[in-house]
Protein backbone atom coordinates (compact mmCIF):
# COMPACT_ATOMS: atom_id res chain seq x y z
CA UNK A 1 0.00 0.00 0.00
CA UNK A 2 3.06 2.00 1.04
CA UNK A 3 4.82 1.48 -2.43
CA UNK A 4 1.08 2.64 -3.99
CA UNK A 5 1.70 5.73 -2.86
CA UNK A 6 4.98 6.16 -3.87
CA UNK A 7 3.94 5.29 -6.94
CA UNK A 8 1.19 7.68 -7.44
CA UNK A 9 3.08 10.73 -6.02
CA UNK A 10 5.90 9.15 -8.93
CA UNK A 11 2.59 10.05 -11.12
CA UNK A 12 2.34 13.24 -9.80
CA UNK A 13 6.07 14.43 -10.06
CA UNK A 14 6.42 13.05 -13.41
CA UNK A 15 4.48 15.49 -14.94
CA UNK A 16 7.21 18.18 -14.20
CA UNK A 17 9.72 16.44 -16.75
CA UNK A 18 7.70 17.13 -19.11
CA UNK A 19 6.00 20.46 -18.39
CA UNK A 20 5.14 21.94 -21.64
CA UNK A 21 3.88 18.82 -22.92
CA UNK A 22 1.47 18.13 -20.49
CA UNK A 23 0.17 21.51 -20.18
CA UNK A 24 -0.33 21.58 -23.99
CA UNK A 25 -2.51 18.10 -23.39
CA UNK A 26 -3.90 19.34 -20.52
CA UNK A 27 -4.83 22.65 -22.73
CA UNK A 28 -6.39 20.34 -25.27
CA UNK A 29 -8.32 18.29 -22.90
CA UNK A 30 -10.24 21.06 -21.11
CA UNK A 31 -10.55 22.64 -24.76
CA UNK A 32 -12.67 19.49 -26.27
CA UNK A 33 -14.66 18.93 -23.11
CA UNK A 34 -15.17 22.74 -23.28
CA UNK A 35 -16.67 22.38 -26.71
CA UNK A 36 -18.26 18.95 -25.80
CA UNK A 37 -19.66 20.55 -22.73
CA UNK A 38 -21.27 23.23 -25.14
CA UNK A 39 -22.95 21.03 -27.48
CA UNK A 40 -24.40 19.74 -24.55
CA UNK A 41 -25.40 23.08 -23.30
CA UNK A 42 -27.31 24.09 -26.14
CA UNK A 43 -29.06 20.59 -26.58
CA UNK A 44 -30.25 20.98 -23.13
CA UNK A 45 -31.44 24.32 -23.19
CA UNK A 46 -33.44 24.36 -26.51
CA UNK A 47 -34.99 21.25 -25.37
CA UNK A 48 -36.20 22.81 -22.47
CA UNK A 49 -37.33 25.71 -24.12
CA UNK A 50 -38.98 24.19 -27.22
CA UNK A 51 -40.94 21.84 -24.32
CA UNK A 52 -42.27 25.42 -22.70
CA UNK A 53 -43.29 26.83 -25.50
CA UNK A 54 -44.88 23.94 -27.77
CA UNK A 55 -46.91 22.83 -24.63
CA UNK A 56 -47.19 19.25 -24.33
CA UNK A 57 -50.87 18.21 -23.09
CA UNK A 58 -53.94 19.90 -22.96
CA UNK A 59 -57.34 18.77 -21.95
CA UNK A 60 -60.88 19.55 -23.26
CA UNK A 61 -63.50 19.64 -20.59
CA UNK A 62 -66.87 19.49 -21.08
CA UNK A 63 -70.25 20.55 -18.95
CA UNK A 64 -73.48 19.33 -18.17
CA UNK A 65 -76.07 20.81 -20.99
CA UNK A 66 -78.18 21.41 -17.86
CA UNK A 67 -75.03 23.70 -15.49
CA UNK A 68 -75.95 26.30 -14.80
CA UNK A 69 -73.93 29.49 -16.72
CA UNK A 70 -73.44 31.11 -13.20
CA UNK A 71 -71.45 28.25 -11.40
CA UNK A 72 -69.57 27.20 -14.42
CA UNK A 73 -68.21 30.63 -15.02
CA UNK A 74 -66.69 30.72 -11.55
CA UNK A 75 -64.79 26.99 -11.91
CA UNK A 76 -63.76 28.67 -14.93
CA UNK A 77 -61.92 31.27 -13.02
CA UNK A 78 -60.27 28.49 -10.52
CA UNK A 79 -58.70 27.16 -13.72
CA UNK A 80 -56.51 29.37 -14.70
CA UNK A 81 -54.78 28.58 -11.13
CA UNK A 82 -53.92 25.36 -11.79
CA UNK A 83 -50.07 24.51 -11.38
CA UNK A 84 -48.81 24.85 -14.62
CA UNK A 85 -51.37 25.67 -16.57
CA UNK A 86 -50.17 28.17 -20.16
CA UNK A 87 -53.37 28.73 -21.53
CA UNK A 88 -57.10 28.05 -21.02
CA UNK A 89 -59.26 28.67 -23.61
CA UNK A 90 -63.46 28.76 -22.29
CA UNK A 91 -66.70 28.56 -24.49
CA UNK A 92 -70.30 29.47 -23.87
CA UNK A 93 -72.71 27.06 -25.82
CA UNK A 94 -73.17 30.51 -28.41
CA UNK A 95 -68.88 30.82 -28.32
CA UNK A 96 -69.10 27.07 -29.48
CA UNK A 97 -71.40 27.11 -32.47
CA UNK A 98 -69.93 30.19 -33.54
CA UNK A 99 -66.18 28.70 -33.68
CA UNK A 100 -67.47 25.67 -35.32
CA UNK A 101 -69.82 27.59 -37.50
CA UNK A 102 -66.92 29.46 -38.89
CA UNK A 103 -65.35 25.77 -39.73
CA UNK A 104 -68.41 24.44 -41.28
CA UNK A 105 -68.86 24.64 -45.04
CA UNK A 106 -71.17 27.47 -46.13
CA UNK A 107 -74.42 26.68 -46.59
CA UNK A 108 -74.84 23.94 -43.65
CA UNK A 109 -75.27 27.09 -41.21
CA UNK A 110 -78.60 27.06 -41.49
CA UNK A 111 -78.67 23.93 -39.93
CA UNK A 112 -77.87 25.18 -36.56
CA UNK A 113 -80.33 27.30 -34.31
CA UNK A 114 -78.64 30.38 -33.12
CA UNK A 115 -80.26 30.69 -29.87
CA UNK A 116 -80.97 26.74 -29.06
CA UNK A 117 -77.02 25.64 -29.37
CA UNK A 118 -77.01 22.20 -28.82
CA UNK A 119 -73.09 22.61 -27.53
CA UNK A 120 -72.63 22.06 -23.70
CA UNK A 121 -69.89 24.41 -22.14
CA UNK A 122 -66.54 23.55 -22.79
CA UNK A 123 -62.72 24.68 -21.86
CA UNK A 124 -59.30 23.59 -23.11
CA UNK A 125 -56.64 23.63 -20.71
CA UNK A 126 -52.78 23.63 -22.17
CA UNK A 127 -50.07 22.30 -19.82
CA UNK A 128 -46.68 22.48 -20.09
CA UNK A 129 -44.96 19.45 -19.46
CA UNK A 130 -43.40 18.57 -16.13
CA UNK A 131 -40.40 16.31 -15.41
CA UNK A 132 -40.99 12.62 -13.96
CA UNK A 133 -43.99 10.68 -15.27
CA UNK A 134 -46.12 12.53 -17.30
CA UNK A 135 -48.95 9.70 -17.88
CA UNK A 136 -49.58 9.42 -14.37
CA UNK A 137 -49.29 13.39 -13.90
CA UNK A 138 -51.73 13.27 -16.65
CA UNK A 139 -54.27 10.89 -15.25
CA UNK A 140 -53.91 12.84 -12.06
CA UNK A 141 -55.03 16.02 -13.59
CA UNK A 142 -58.01 14.44 -15.78
CA UNK A 143 -59.43 12.89 -12.68
CA UNK A 144 -59.55 16.37 -10.63
CA UNK A 145 -61.04 17.99 -13.61
CA UNK A 146 -63.33 15.32 -13.39
CA UNK A 147 -64.18 16.23 -9.93
CA UNK A 148 -65.38 19.62 -10.82
CA UNK A 149 -69.34 20.11 -10.38
CA UNK A 150 -71.27 19.24 -13.21
CA UNK A 151 -68.63 18.42 -15.79
CA UNK A 152 -69.55 15.68 -17.49
CA UNK A 153 -66.65 14.30 -19.61
CA UNK A 154 -62.91 15.26 -19.89
CA UNK A 155 -60.52 14.62 -23.07
CA UNK A 156 -57.15 14.52 -23.15
CA UNK A 157 -54.39 15.13 -25.77
CA UNK A 158 -50.48 14.90 -26.43
CA UNK A 159 -50.42 18.16 -28.01
CA UNK A 160 -46.34 17.98 -29.17
CA UNK A 161 -46.06 19.00 -32.54
CA UNK A 162 -44.30 17.04 -35.81
CA UNK A 163 -41.18 19.35 -34.89
CA UNK A 164 -40.96 19.12 -31.17
CA UNK A 165 -41.17 15.42 -31.31
CA UNK A 166 -38.79 15.43 -33.67
CA UNK A 167 -36.73 17.53 -31.97
CA UNK A 168 -37.12 15.43 -28.79
CA UNK A 169 -35.95 12.45 -31.00
CA UNK A 170 -32.96 14.75 -31.84
CA UNK A 171 -31.90 15.68 -28.29
CA UNK A 172 -32.03 12.32 -27.22
CA UNK A 173 -29.75 10.67 -29.71
CA UNK A 174 -27.50 13.34 -30.08
CA UNK A 175 -26.06 13.55 -26.30
CA UNK A 176 -24.67 9.79 -26.44
CA UNK A 177 -22.75 10.69 -29.66
CA UNK A 178 -21.46 13.96 -28.04
CA UNK A 179 -20.21 12.24 -24.97
CA UNK A 180 -18.64 9.31 -26.96
CA UNK A 181 -16.95 11.71 -28.99
CA UNK A 182 -15.50 13.09 -26.30
CA UNK A 183 -14.36 10.09 -25.03
CA UNK A 184 -12.39 9.02 -28.30
CA UNK A 185 -10.66 12.37 -29.15
CA UNK A 186 -9.51 12.60 -25.86
CA UNK A 187 -8.21 9.28 -25.80
CA UNK A 188 -6.24 10.40 -29.03
CA UNK A 189 -4.37 13.66 -27.48
CA UNK A 190 -4.33 11.78 -24.05
CA UNK A 191 -2.66 8.74 -25.23
CA UNK A 192 -0.62 10.37 -27.41
CA UNK A 193 1.15 12.88 -24.69
CA UNK A 194 1.83 9.42 -22.76
CA UNK A 195 2.98 7.86 -24.95
CA UNK A 196 5.67 10.86 -25.42
CA UNK A 197 6.10 10.57 -21.74
CA UNK A 198 6.96 6.67 -22.23
CA UNK A 199 9.07 7.52 -25.11
CA UNK A 200 11.03 10.17 -23.04
CA UNK A 201 10.97 7.61 -19.73
CA UNK A 202 12.25 4.65 -21.93
CA UNK A 203 15.36 4.46 -20.69
CA UNK A 204 14.19 4.64 -17.07
CA UNK A 205 11.31 1.93 -18.26
CA UNK A 206 14.35 -0.24 -19.20
CA UNK A 207 16.19 0.00 -16.16
CA UNK A 208 13.28 -0.54 -13.99
CA UNK A 209 12.74 -3.89 -15.82
CA UNK A 210 16.44 -4.85 -15.95
CA UNK A 211 16.18 -4.40 -12.08
CA UNK A 212 13.10 -6.18 -11.59
CA UNK A 213 10.32 -4.18 -11.38
CA UNK A 214 7.00 -5.64 -12.19
CA UNK A 215 4.70 -4.44 -14.64
CA UNK A 216 2.45 -2.49 -12.32
CA UNK A 217 5.31 -0.30 -10.94
CA UNK A 218 5.73 0.68 -13.95
CA UNK A 219 2.49 1.13 -14.67
CA UNK A 220 0.96 2.89 -12.25
CA UNK A 221 2.87 6.17 -12.17
CA UNK A 222 1.74 6.73 -15.89
CA UNK A 223 -1.87 5.98 -15.03
CA UNK A 224 -2.14 8.50 -12.75
CA UNK A 225 -0.64 10.88 -14.81
CA UNK A 226 -3.37 10.38 -17.23
CA UNK A 227 -6.12 10.29 -15.18
CA UNK A 228 -4.32 13.12 -13.70
CA UNK A 229 -4.67 15.20 -16.63
CA UNK A 230 -7.88 13.57 -17.88
CA UNK A 231 -9.88 15.12 -14.50
CA UNK A 232 -7.77 18.33 -14.62
CA UNK A 233 -8.71 19.00 -17.85
CA UNK A 234 -12.43 18.15 -17.43
CA UNK A 235 -12.51 20.55 -14.47
CA UNK A 236 -10.96 23.24 -16.58
CA UNK A 237 -13.10 22.54 -19.41
CA UNK A 238 -16.23 22.45 -17.35
CA UNK A 239 -15.09 25.56 -15.04
CA UNK A 240 -14.38 27.45 -18.72
CA UNK A 241 -17.99 26.18 -19.41
CA UNK A 242 -19.58 27.55 -16.05
CA UNK A 243 -18.22 31.06 -16.60
CA UNK A 244 -19.08 31.40 -19.93
CA UNK A 245 -22.62 30.19 -19.32
CA UNK A 246 -22.92 32.90 -16.52
CA UNK A 247 -21.93 35.38 -18.85
CA UNK A 248 -24.08 34.55 -21.33
CA UNK A 249 -27.41 32.95 -19.33
CA UNK A 250 -29.21 36.67 -19.58
CA UNK A 251 -28.45 36.98 -23.30
CA UNK A 252 -32.02 35.75 -24.25
CA UNK A 253 -33.62 36.88 -21.21
CA UNK A 254 -35.77 39.58 -22.45
CA UNK A 255 -39.59 40.89 -23.05
CA UNK A 256 -41.21 38.90 -24.80
CA UNK A 257 -38.52 35.91 -25.10
CA UNK A 258 -37.80 35.79 -21.19
CA UNK A 259 -35.60 33.02 -22.19
CA UNK A 260 -33.04 32.07 -19.14
CA UNK A 261 -30.45 29.93 -20.06
CA UNK A 262 -29.89 27.19 -17.71
CA UNK A 263 -26.67 25.30 -16.99
CA UNK A 264 -25.91 21.92 -17.57
CA UNK A 265 -27.69 18.98 -15.33
CA UNK A 266 -25.31 17.88 -12.54
CA UNK A 267 -24.84 14.59 -13.83
CA UNK A 268 -24.03 15.60 -17.48
CA UNK A 269 -21.37 18.02 -15.81
CA UNK A 270 -19.81 15.14 -13.98
CA UNK A 271 -19.78 12.53 -17.50
CA UNK A 272 -17.83 15.49 -18.29
CA UNK A 273 -14.99 15.38 -15.88
CA UNK A 274 -15.50 11.55 -15.15
CA UNK A 275 -15.47 10.49 -19.18
CA UNK A 276 -11.65 12.50 -19.20
CA UNK A 277 -10.63 10.94 -15.91
CA UNK A 278 -11.76 7.49 -17.43
CA UNK A 279 -10.16 7.44 -21.14
CA UNK A 280 -6.91 9.30 -19.70
CA UNK A 281 -6.17 6.60 -17.56
CA UNK A 282 -7.32 4.05 -20.26
CA UNK A 283 -5.40 5.37 -23.20
CA UNK A 284 -2.40 5.83 -20.91
CA UNK A 285 -2.95 1.69 -20.14
CA UNK A 286 -3.46 1.52 -23.35
CA UNK A 287 -0.23 3.50 -24.51
CA UNK A 288 2.05 1.47 -22.13
CA UNK A 289 1.18 -1.61 -23.73
CA UNK A 290 2.48 -1.39 -27.18
CA UNK B 1 22.24 -22.35 -9.23
CA UNK B 2 23.32 -21.89 -12.99
CA UNK B 3 23.49 -24.53 -15.86
CA UNK B 4 24.35 -23.76 -19.22
CA UNK B 5 23.76 -26.64 -21.77
CA UNK B 6 24.78 -26.85 -25.82
CA UNK B 7 23.64 -23.20 -26.11
CA UNK B 8 23.77 -21.58 -29.01
CA UNK B 9 22.65 -17.82 -30.65
CA UNK B 10 22.21 -16.55 -33.42
CA UNK B 11 22.04 -12.64 -35.02
CA UNK B 12 20.49 -13.16 -38.49
CA UNK B 13 22.65 -15.52 -39.89
CA UNK B 14 25.37 -14.94 -37.72
CA UNK B 15 26.03 -16.94 -34.46
CA UNK B 16 27.12 -15.28 -31.67
CA UNK B 17 27.79 -18.22 -29.46
CA UNK B 18 27.86 -21.88 -30.64
CA UNK B 19 26.97 -24.64 -28.60
CA UNK B 20 27.98 -23.36 -25.12
CA UNK B 21 28.28 -25.33 -21.89
CA UNK B 22 29.40 -25.20 -18.55
CA UNK B 23 28.10 -24.88 -14.75
CA UNK B 24 28.37 -23.18 -11.45
CA UNK B 25 27.32 -24.18 -7.97
CA UNK B 26 26.39 -21.74 -5.46
CA UNK B 27 29.18 -18.97 -4.40
CA UNK B 28 31.25 -19.69 -7.63
CA UNK B 29 33.59 -17.03 -9.30
CA UNK B 30 34.03 -17.26 -13.08
CA UNK B 31 36.11 -14.96 -15.07
CA UNK B 32 34.46 -15.51 -18.57
CA UNK B 33 37.24 -14.04 -21.11
CA UNK B 34 37.37 -13.02 -24.71
CA UNK B 35 38.64 -10.79 -26.72
CA UNK B 36 35.64 -7.53 -28.21
CA UNK B 37 33.44 -9.56 -30.59
CA UNK B 38 34.03 -13.31 -28.67
CA UNK B 39 30.22 -13.31 -27.80
CA UNK B 40 30.39 -12.65 -23.82
CA UNK B 41 27.92 -9.93 -23.59
CA UNK B 42 25.58 -12.30 -25.46
CA UNK B 43 25.98 -15.16 -22.98
CA UNK B 44 25.53 -12.89 -20.09
CA UNK B 45 21.90 -11.32 -21.86
CA UNK B 46 20.69 -14.44 -22.11
CA UNK B 47 21.26 -15.28 -18.89
CA UNK B 48 19.14 -12.29 -17.69
CA UNK B 49 16.52 -13.13 -20.14
CA UNK B 50 17.37 -9.60 -21.81
CA UNK B 51 18.16 -12.17 -24.97
CA UNK B 52 15.37 -15.34 -25.82
CA UNK B 53 16.86 -18.88 -25.79
CA UNK B 54 16.41 -20.33 -28.63
CA UNK B 55 19.32 -23.02 -29.06
CA UNK B 56 20.29 -25.05 -25.85
CA UNK B 57 19.42 -25.11 -22.19
CA UNK B 58 19.86 -22.36 -19.90
CA UNK B 59 18.66 -22.76 -15.87
CA UNK B 60 19.35 -19.89 -13.74
CA UNK B 61 18.50 -19.47 -9.88
CA UNK B 62 16.11 -22.19 -10.53
CA UNK B 63 14.26 -20.48 -13.62
CA UNK B 64 14.26 -22.72 -16.88
CA UNK B 65 15.01 -19.76 -19.18
CA UNK B 66 13.80 -21.63 -22.29
CA UNK B 67 10.28 -21.51 -21.14
CA UNK B 68 10.17 -18.81 -18.68
CA UNK B 69 6.76 -17.20 -18.71
CA UNK B 70 6.51 -13.02 -19.36
CA UNK B 71 5.34 -12.50 -16.03
CA UNK B 72 8.45 -14.80 -14.46
CA UNK B 73 10.64 -12.39 -15.47
CA UNK B 74 10.59 -9.94 -13.08
CA UNK B 75 11.28 -12.29 -10.32
CA UNK B 76 14.45 -13.70 -12.05
CA UNK B 77 15.89 -10.54 -12.26
CA UNK B 78 15.49 -9.95 -8.14
CA UNK B 79 17.80 -13.09 -8.43
CA UNK B 80 19.92 -11.93 -10.62
CA UNK B 81 21.90 -8.54 -10.58
CA UNK B 82 23.74 -7.62 -13.41
CA UNK B 83 26.21 -4.36 -13.89
CA UNK B 84 25.87 -3.47 -17.27
CA UNK B 85 28.96 -2.57 -20.02
CA UNK B 86 27.15 0.57 -20.61
CA UNK B 87 26.11 1.01 -17.40
CA UNK B 88 22.41 1.94 -17.87
CA UNK B 89 22.11 4.88 -15.31
CA UNK B 90 19.96 7.69 -15.05
CA UNK B 91 21.92 10.81 -15.14
CA UNK B 92 19.16 13.30 -14.08
CA UNK B 93 18.84 10.99 -11.26
CA UNK B 94 21.47 11.61 -8.04
CA UNK B 95 23.64 8.34 -7.35
CA UNK B 96 21.44 7.59 -4.64
CA UNK B 97 18.48 7.75 -6.06
CA UNK B 98 20.13 5.52 -9.16
CA UNK B 99 20.95 3.09 -6.23
CA UNK B 100 18.24 3.21 -4.07
CA UNK B 101 15.92 2.32 -7.27
CA UNK B 102 16.70 -1.50 -7.19
CA UNK B 103 15.48 -2.21 -3.94
CA UNK B 104 12.17 0.19 -4.43
CA UNK B 105 10.91 -1.81 -6.86
CA UNK B 106 10.98 -4.57 -4.06
CA UNK B 107 8.87 -2.46 -2.09
CA UNK B 108 11.42 -2.46 0.68
CA UNK B 109 10.78 -0.37 3.52
CA UNK B 110 12.78 3.40 3.25
CA UNK B 111 14.46 3.20 6.56
CA UNK B 112 16.22 0.00 5.05
CA UNK B 113 16.71 1.06 1.87
CA UNK B 114 18.14 4.05 3.17
CA UNK B 115 20.58 2.33 5.53
CA UNK B 116 21.78 -0.40 2.58
CA UNK B 117 22.20 2.72 0.11
CA UNK B 118 24.34 4.68 2.19
CA UNK B 119 26.41 1.61 3.19
CA UNK B 120 27.07 0.44 -0.37
CA UNK B 121 27.86 3.56 -1.53
CA UNK B 122 30.31 3.68 1.30
CA UNK B 123 31.80 0.75 0.29
CA UNK B 124 32.43 2.23 -3.29
CA UNK B 125 34.01 5.13 -2.34
CA UNK B 126 31.02 7.31 -3.38
CA UNK B 127 29.95 8.76 -0.10
CA UNK B 128 30.96 12.55 -1.24
CA UNK B 129 29.18 12.49 -4.31
CA UNK B 130 26.39 10.88 -3.17
CA UNK B 131 23.97 13.81 -4.05
CA UNK B 132 25.16 14.32 -7.12
CA UNK B 133 23.41 13.66 -10.59
CA UNK B 134 25.11 11.27 -12.41
CA UNK B 135 25.09 12.91 -15.71
CA UNK B 136 28.06 14.81 -13.83
CA UNK B 137 30.04 12.20 -12.79
CA UNK B 138 33.44 11.06 -14.42
CA UNK B 139 32.91 7.60 -16.56
CA UNK B 140 35.06 5.48 -13.31
CA UNK B 141 32.12 7.10 -11.13
CA UNK B 142 29.26 6.16 -12.91
CA UNK B 143 30.27 2.54 -13.11
CA UNK B 144 30.82 2.24 -9.79
CA UNK B 145 27.22 3.48 -9.82
CA UNK B 146 26.24 0.59 -11.58
CA UNK B 147 28.13 -1.61 -9.67
CA UNK B 148 26.60 -0.37 -6.45
CA UNK B 149 22.69 -0.41 -7.47
CA UNK B 150 23.86 -4.24 -8.64
CA UNK B 151 24.97 -4.98 -5.37
CA UNK B 152 22.81 -3.35 -3.05
CA UNK B 153 20.04 -5.99 -3.41
CA UNK B 154 22.47 -8.95 -2.33
CA UNK B 155 21.88 -11.05 -5.32
CA UNK B 156 22.18 -14.69 -5.36
CA UNK B 157 24.26 -14.18 -8.64
CA UNK B 158 25.84 -11.24 -9.57
CA UNK B 159 26.63 -10.93 -13.78
CA UNK B 160 28.90 -7.85 -14.50
CA UNK B 161 30.17 -6.78 -18.33
CA UNK B 162 33.24 -5.48 -17.66
CA UNK B 163 32.61 -3.75 -14.72
CA UNK B 164 36.64 -2.78 -14.11
CA UNK B 165 36.32 -1.19 -18.57
CA UNK B 166 37.07 2.25 -16.85
CA UNK B 167 38.74 1.70 -14.11
CA UNK B 168 42.66 2.64 -12.77
CA UNK B 169 44.31 -0.07 -11.77
CA UNK B 170 43.80 0.78 -7.80
CA UNK B 171 40.01 1.25 -8.61
CA UNK B 172 39.61 -1.74 -10.54
CA UNK B 173 41.31 -3.69 -7.06
CA UNK B 174 39.14 -2.09 -4.85
CA UNK B 175 36.10 -3.02 -7.11
CA UNK B 176 37.33 -6.71 -7.38
CA UNK B 177 37.48 -6.42 -3.66
CA UNK B 178 34.01 -5.76 -3.44
CA UNK B 179 32.96 -8.34 -6.00
CA UNK B 180 35.57 -10.73 -3.89
CA UNK B 181 33.35 -9.83 -0.79
CA UNK B 182 30.10 -10.63 -2.01
CA UNK B 183 31.37 -13.93 -3.29
CA UNK B 184 32.78 -14.43 -0.15
CA UNK B 185 28.97 -14.28 1.47
CA UNK B 186 27.46 -16.50 -1.02
CA UNK B 187 27.07 -14.93 -4.31
CA UNK B 188 27.60 -16.56 -7.58
CA UNK B 189 29.64 -14.17 -9.83
CA UNK B 190 30.16 -14.13 -13.46
CA UNK B 191 32.70 -11.22 -14.80
CA UNK B 192 33.18 -10.43 -18.41
CA UNK B 193 36.31 -8.94 -19.03
CA UNK B 194 38.40 -8.46 -22.18
CA UNK B 195 41.71 -7.66 -19.78
CA UNK B 196 44.31 -10.43 -19.73
CA UNK B 197 45.44 -8.55 -16.44
CA UNK B 198 42.49 -9.09 -14.72
CA UNK B 199 43.02 -12.91 -15.23
CA UNK B 200 46.62 -12.44 -14.41
CA UNK B 201 45.44 -11.29 -10.92
CA UNK B 202 43.29 -13.56 -9.87
CA UNK B 203 44.54 -17.02 -10.92
CA UNK B 204 42.51 -18.52 -8.38
CA UNK B 205 39.13 -17.63 -9.95
CA UNK B 206 37.48 -19.90 -12.59
CA UNK B 207 38.01 -19.23 -16.14
CA UNK B 208 36.15 -19.66 -19.14
CA UNK B 209 37.65 -18.37 -22.48
CA UNK B 210 35.50 -18.03 -25.41
CA UNK B 211 36.51 -17.13 -29.15
CA UNK B 212 34.03 -16.28 -32.25
CA UNK B 213 31.41 -17.51 -29.74
CA UNK B 214 33.10 -20.99 -28.67
CA UNK B 215 34.52 -21.95 -25.64
CA UNK B 216 37.52 -22.72 -26.46
CA UNK B 217 39.94 -22.95 -23.15
CA UNK B 218 38.46 -23.66 -19.27
CA UNK B 219 40.26 -23.40 -16.08
CA UNK B 220 37.41 -25.46 -13.68
CA UNK B 221 38.43 -25.40 -10.13
CA UNK B 222 37.40 -26.64 -7.00
CA UNK B 223 34.98 -24.80 -4.54
CA UNK B 224 37.66 -22.11 -2.62
CA UNK B 225 38.10 -20.59 -5.40
CA UNK B 226 40.57 -17.44 -3.87
CA UNK B 227 42.60 -18.94 -1.93
CA UNK B 228 44.01 -21.82 -4.66
CA UNK B 229 47.29 -21.13 -6.56
CA UNK B 230 47.36 -24.05 -9.57
CA UNK B 231 46.64 -23.07 -12.80
CA UNK B 232 45.00 -25.63 -14.99
CA UNK B 233 43.60 -25.40 -18.32
CA UNK B 234 42.19 -27.89 -20.57
CA UNK B 235 39.68 -27.24 -23.63
N1 LIG C 1 21.86 -7.14 -31.17
C1 LIG C 1 22.78 -7.61 -32.04
N2 LIG C 1 22.51 -7.71 -33.34
C2 LIG C 1 23.41 -8.20 -34.22
N3 LIG C 1 24.63 -8.62 -33.87
C3 LIG C 1 24.99 -8.56 -32.59
C4 LIG C 1 24.08 -8.04 -31.59
N4 LIG C 1 24.68 -8.12 -30.39
C5 LIG C 1 25.91 -8.61 -30.61
N5 LIG C 1 26.10 -8.89 -31.92
C6 LIG C 1 27.33 -9.48 -32.52
O1 LIG C 1 27.65 -10.65 -31.81
C7 LIG C 1 29.03 -10.72 -31.61
C8 LIG C 1 29.33 -10.86 -30.12
O2 LIG C 1 29.03 -9.62 -29.49
P1 LIG C 1 29.16 -9.42 -27.94
O3 LIG C 1 28.47 -10.52 -27.25
O4 LIG C 1 28.73 -8.05 -27.61
O5 LIG C 1 30.73 -9.53 -27.73
P2 LIG C 1 31.64 -9.09 -26.50
O6 LIG C 1 30.73 -8.66 -25.39
O7 LIG C 1 32.43 -10.31 -26.15
O8 LIG C 1 32.51 -7.99 -26.98
C9 LIG C 1 29.64 -9.49 -32.23
O9 LIG C 1 30.19 -9.82 -33.49
C10 LIG C 1 28.49 -8.54 -32.38
O10 LIG C 1 28.65 -7.75 -33.52
MG1 LIG D 1 30.61 -6.90 -24.45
Amino acid sequence: MRVFFKLIRQGFRDIALHPWAQLMTLLAVSFITFLAGLMLLCVSNLDTELKVTRGEVAFQVYWNEKASPKKVKESWKTLQKMDGVVEVLTYTPEEALKDLGSTLPKGSKGMLLADNSPLPYTAVLKFSPRKGDVAEWQSKTQAALERIPDVKTVRSSNLKDDVSRAWQELSDSITMPVLVFLAVILSIAVGNTMKFSLISRKDEIEILKLVGAKNWYIRTPLLVGGALLGSVGGILGVAGLYTAWWNLKDTFNFAPLHWELHFLPVDQALLLIVIPMVVGSISSWVAVRS
Amino acid sequence: MLNVTNLSHNFGSYWALKNCSFSLKKGEFLLLTGSSGAGKTTLLRLLYASLPVMRGKVNVAGYDLKNLPARQIPNLRRSVSVVFQDFKILPYRTVYQNVAMALEVRGLNQIHIDRRVRAVVRGLGLEPRINTLCGELSGGEQQRVAVARSVVVNPKILLADEPTGNLDEELAARMMGIFKQFHMHGTTVVLATHSSELVRMHPEARQLRLEHGKIVAANWRGAQIFSEKIKEVHS
